[in-house]
C-alpha cells in the first residue's frame, strides 16, 4: 500500500495546487497568460459558488466577471505560503456573491437536494480535482468536528455558509422558530470550537 | 474570550448575523482587537466548508468577457493629437475630437453587477512575524470611518526604536502610513489620507526614533500581511 501522499492523486492534487498558486503568482505580475490559467483552473468552482449564492445564472455570470477582475488587482497579495489558491479566489468569489445578493436584496437560494442530504452520502473519493485543492490537515479538523454534531446543526451551519444564510433563513428553511435555532446553532458552535482545540 | 464571546465571533465569521445583530458584532470587532482575532480565527476554519461548492461550467465566452484594465499607466494620447488637428479644427473642437478619440481608445469597462458599500466594514490584516523575528502574529484593523488602525498586540520596538506602519500597493513601493505608538494598542490614527485597500499588503518596519528618514524603510521589516475585507 502505498502512503496517502504518493497516491498519484495526490500527487496530482498537489501539483495542480502548485501550478495554479504560481499561476496566481504571475498574475499578481500583472501577466494576463498566467490570469487566462488561473481562470482555466479555477473558474467552474467558482462559478458553482456564484450560481449556489446568487440562485439565477445571469447574476451569477456578472458576478463571476466581477470577482476575476478583484482576483487580477488583488493577485499581487496572494501568499502562497499563506493560503492555498483555491482558498483563496473561492473566498473573494462567496464574498462578492453575498454582497450581490444583499445589495439587490434577493431571497436566499432554495435548498438543494445535496444540502438535504447528509454529507457523508457525497461520493467522497470522486470529489473534483479542484475541491481536491482544498483539502488539508485543518480542513479534515473541521470536517471531523462537524461529523460529531447532530444532523440539523450540522447543516444548519454547512448551509448558513455555502447558501450565504443569515439565523432568520436557516430558521425558515428548517421550520423552527428563530430562537430555537439561534440556541441549537450557538450551541453547537461552542462543541465546536472545543472539538476545534481539542488536539490543536 | 469566554465561550460566549468565542460564539459570537463564529456567529459574525459564518454570516449568521444580520441588521443591528451585526452592525453591533462589527463594532465590536474594530473596538475589540481579541475578538476580532478569534472573528479571524473562525474564519479562516470556516474556509474548508469551501469543499462544498460543487463545481459548475460557466459559459465558453466568459473569459473573452472579462475585460482585464491596462497594466501600463493610462496613454495620454491627447497630447499626441492636438498638434495634428488643432490647425484645422481650433482649440475647443480639437478637444472634442481628440476626446472621442480618447474614448475610441479607452478599454471599455466591463458590466459588473452594482454592490452596495458597506462603509462600516473594517479592513483587516493579519501580520505575520518575517523569518527571523521576535514577533507575535498581530491583527491591524483599520477603520474606514475615521482611518484609524489598531493592533491586536504591541510590535516589539528595542529601547531607542520605533515601529512604522507601511502600506505596499501593486506597485511594491512601501508609503507610509504612521508610526505606532510604543507600547500601545490603542488606535492610532493614519496620518496618509488614503487608507489601505483589499488589494495592498500592510508592513511594520523598526526605525529610528521620528520615523524612517526616507520615507522608505530602512530598519528590519518585523511582520507584513494582505489586507482583507471583512465581509
Amino acid at each position: 500500500m502505498l502512503e496517502p501522499s504518493e497516491r498519484p492523486d495526490a500527487i496530482d492534487r498537489s501539483a495542480r495546487r502548485e501550478t495554479l498558486a504560481a499561476a496566481l503568482v504571475a498574475t499578481g505580475m500583472a501577466d494576463r497568460t498566467a490570469f487566462a490559467r488561473v481562470y482555466q483552473m479555477s473558474a467552474a468552482k467558482l462559478f458553482g459558488v456564484c450560481l449556489r449564492i446568487c440562485g439565477e445564472r445571469q447574476a451569477a455570470e456578472d458576478v463571476l466577471q466581477e470577482v476575476y477582475l478583484i482576483v487580477w488587482r488583488r493577485a499581487a497579495t496572494f501568499e502562497p505560503q499563506r493560503a492555498s489558491p483555491i482558498t483563496w479566489l473561492a473566498t473573494i468569489a462567496r464574498n462578492r456573491a453575498i454582497d450581490w445578493r444583499r445589495a439587490n436584496d434577493r431571497p436566499p437560494p432554495t435548498m438543494t437536494e445535496e444540502a438535504l442530504a447528509p454529507p457523508t452520502e457525497r461520493a467522497d473519493p470522486a470529489i473534483a480535482a479542484d475541491e481536491a485543492m482544498i483539502a488539508d490537515e485543518e480542513a479534515d479538523r473541521l470536517r471531523e468536528c462537524l461529523e460529531l454534531l447532530g444532523e440539523r446543526p450540522r447543516r444548519a451551519i454547512s448551509t448558513a455558509f455555502l447558501d450565504g444564510l443569515t439565523y432568520k433563513d436557516v430558521a425558515q428553511r428548517e421550520g423552527v422558530p428563530l430562537a430555537t435555532m439561534k440556541s441549537i446553532v450557538r450551541r453547537s458552535l461552542l462543541q465546536l470550537k472545543k472539538c476545534m482545540h481539542h488536539d490543536a | 474570550m469566554t465561550p460566549e464571546d468565542q460564539v459570537d465571533a463564529a456567529e459574525l465569521a459564518l454570516g449568521l448575523l444580520d441588521g443591528a445583530e451585526r452592525t453591533t458584532a462589527v463594532e465590536r470587532m474594530l473596538a475589540d482587537s481579541e475578538f476580532a482575532m478569534e472573528v479571524a480565527w473562525w474564519r479562516d476554519r470556516f474556509a474548508a466548508l469551501l469543499h462544498g461548492y460543487d463545481p459548475v461550467e460557466p459559459p465558453a465566452d466568459l473569459l473573452a468577457r472579462i475585460a482585464l484594465p491596462d497594466a501600463k499607466p493610462a496613454p495620454e494620447p491627447v497630447a499626441v493629437i492636438r498638434p495634428r488637428w488643432s490647425w484645422f479644427a481650433g482649440g475647443a473642437a480639437a478637444g472634442a475630437v481628440a476626446a472621442s478619440l480618447v474614448a475610441l481608445l479607452t478599454v471599455p469597462k466591463a458590466i459588473v453587477p452594482p454592490v452596495a458599500p458597506a462603509p462600516v466594514r473594517p479592513l483587516v490584516a493579519v501580520l505575520a512575524p518575517t523569518e527571523g523575528a521576535q514577533q507575535a502574529p498581530v491583527a491591524a484593523l483599520v477603520d474606514r470611518r475615521d482611518g484609524s488602525v489598531r493592533l491586536t498586540a504591541t510590535i516589539v520596538v528595542p529601547a531607542d526604536r520605533v515601529a512604522e506602519l507601511w502600506r505596499i500597493g501593486g506597485d511594491k513601493v512601501p508609503r507610509p502610513l504612521g508610526l505606532l505608538a510604543p507600547g500601545a494598542v490603542a488606535p492610532a490614527l493614519l496620518k496618509n489620507a488614503r487608507l489601505p485597500t483589499p488589494d495592498e499588503v500592510l508592513a511594520v518596519s523598526i526605525e529610528p526614533v521620528g520615523g524612517s528618514p526616507t520615507g522608505q524603510p530602512t530598519g528590519a521589516v518585523v511582520a507584513t500581511g494582505a489586507v482583507v475585507d471583512m465581509s
